[in-house]
């Protein structure tokens, strides 16, 4: 028995298996063979005769196929072609939402942002509601002919880089002055999307006023804190 | 010398393309929030960008093919404090949520309910009602679809209430409350042709029986 009529052989019992795995069978197997021969002809082997010993010496090649396509169990397969096709969703939905990468870029960057104007005073005081973090990261008078009072920079972000803000959060805020709500206009501002989400509220005050409290409340948590103004006030 | 090439099992094939679905279901669901392979996680994705942020477990759910996808799921979740209707479906990417409407529930009182309208080309608007009653037995309901309009003639208020007793099969008994989704066209839409001006849940509890006000609405438009 040659190489090709063993090989065929022991591919005629490579029942279930699929093209590919009995091509890699065939491959491993034909590489057995030559490594043999190779060797027999070394020590002087005529080319045929190496070649039909070294198949020989492989076996029954019915029993080795047999042997061989236990191996390969058909339950592996599907689970082989299942992940394959989850890959396949995956791979896709990543290009999908590569996008959402820059969302958690301005997550990290809202931690450590600071004002763009120059007579914005720079302050990192940060408030904790829920799982989200709420940070005061400047702060400036304004004066507009009818009203003094400070403007607050504010922006809220998840504790986890990854993870999304609350897009109302800013709905459920209230700053207060002396005991009473005092915000005038609040609008965005900087880079929002799910990940972050930031705010500019103006706060009217009166002569007196030292300190402007924020207070977020939502489904039972409450959080206040106290921002001190002597920095900004004359 | 020959080329060896490294024979893999299938079980050893099956093994590594699993790690890599894996890791990349995991990247997904992390950190861009979509392949999600549980409905659930959809709603509590947006649960938190609804500000709810406490645990809260799902009370109800129901299929709802074709609100506004053919995949519909309603979920009643409850926590603590808060009270909310989700809506997610389902996509050849995955689980995506549709809406949360968050409320609170934290009020101590016998009736926490609320009204999402949702309104698809092309399609008839639907109203789900959702919420939860104190008691457990002996309670129906009743959800109303209100019309209030100035009638100059008369120099009255001319109210028409429209409404559908809420089914066994739309409610569950657990833990003290009723909790109830209960989704039918708009009755006002569909009489009148026009929207309602307010919502209301007519409880009867035993012998006891109130009306109240749904002032938690929201509404979804959608195609």
């Amino acid at each position: 028995m040659n190489r090709e009529e063993y090989l065929n052989a022991v591919a005629a019992e490579l029942r279930g298996l699929t093209s590919y795995e009995r091509a890699a069978v065939r491959r491993e197997l034909e590489g057995h063979i030559e490594d043999h021969a190779e060797a027999l002809r070394a020590h002087g082997y005529p080319e045929d005769e190496a070649e039909a010993r070294a198949a020989e010496r492989m076996g029954d090649p019915a029993e080795t196929g047999r042997g061989i396509a236990r191996l390969y169990h058909p339950a592996w397969l599907w689970a082989e072609r299942v992940a394959g096709a989850l890959i396949a969703v995956m791979a896709l939905e990543l290009f999908l939402g590569f996008g959402g990468l820059g969302g958690v870029a301005g997550s990290v960057y809202a931690r450590f942002c600071k004002p763009d104007d120059a007579h914005v005073t720079a302050l990192d005081e940060r408030m904790e509601i829920g799982n989200d973090v709420v940070r005061l990261y400047g702060i400036n008078r304004y004066s507009d002919g009818q009203e003094d009072g400070v403007e607050l920079w504010l922006c809220a972000y998840d504790r986890v880089p990854t993870g999304v803000v609350a897009q109302n959060i800013w709905g459920w805020s209230a700053v207060t002055a002396n005991g009473e709500e005092r915000v005038r206009y609040a609008d965005g501002g900087g880079w929002s999307n799910a990940r972050v989400t930031y705010c500019h509220i103006k706060v009217p005050l009166e002569p007196g006023d030292k300190t402007v409290a924020l207070r977020f409340e939502r489904f039972g948590e409450a959080v206040e804190r106290a921002v001190d103004l002597t920095e900004v006030l004359p | 010398m020959r080329n060896v090439k490294r024979l893999y099992t299938r079980r050893a094939r099956a093994l590594r393309r699993a790690a890599v679905a894996l890791a990349l279901l995991l990247f997904c669901n992390v950190v861009l929030h979509i392949g999600y392979l549980l409905p659930i996680q959809a709603i509590r994705l947006v649960e938190e960008s609804e500000g709810v942020y406490e645990p809260t477990r799902a009370v109800m759910k129901q299929w709802r093919p074709n609100m506004m996808h053919l995949t519909d799921r309603l979920y009643l979740n409850e926590g603590e404090h808060s009270l909310s209707l989700g809506c997610t479906h389902l996509t050849p990417l995955g689980w995506d949520d549709s809406f949360v409407w968050p409320g609170d529930a934290f009020d101590g009182g016998d009736v926490q309910a609320g009204v999402v309208d949702m309104s698809r080309k092309g399609h008839e608007r639907l109203l789900v009602f959702y919420g939860r009653v104190r008691g457990t037995e002996d309670v129906t309901l009743t959800a109303n679809a209100v019309r209030r309009d100035w009638d100059d003639a008369a120099q009255t208020e001319r109210i028409r209430v429209y409404g559908h007793g809420v089914g066994e099969e739309d409610c569950l008994v657990r833990g003290g409350y009723t909790y109830f989704i209960f989704v039918e066209p708009d009755p006002v839409m569909e009489k009148l042709q026009q929207f309602p001006t307010s919502y209301q849940l007519v409880v009867n509890r035993g012998e006891e029986h109130f009306s109240c006000d749904i002032e938690r609405t929201a509404s979804v438009l959608w195609g």
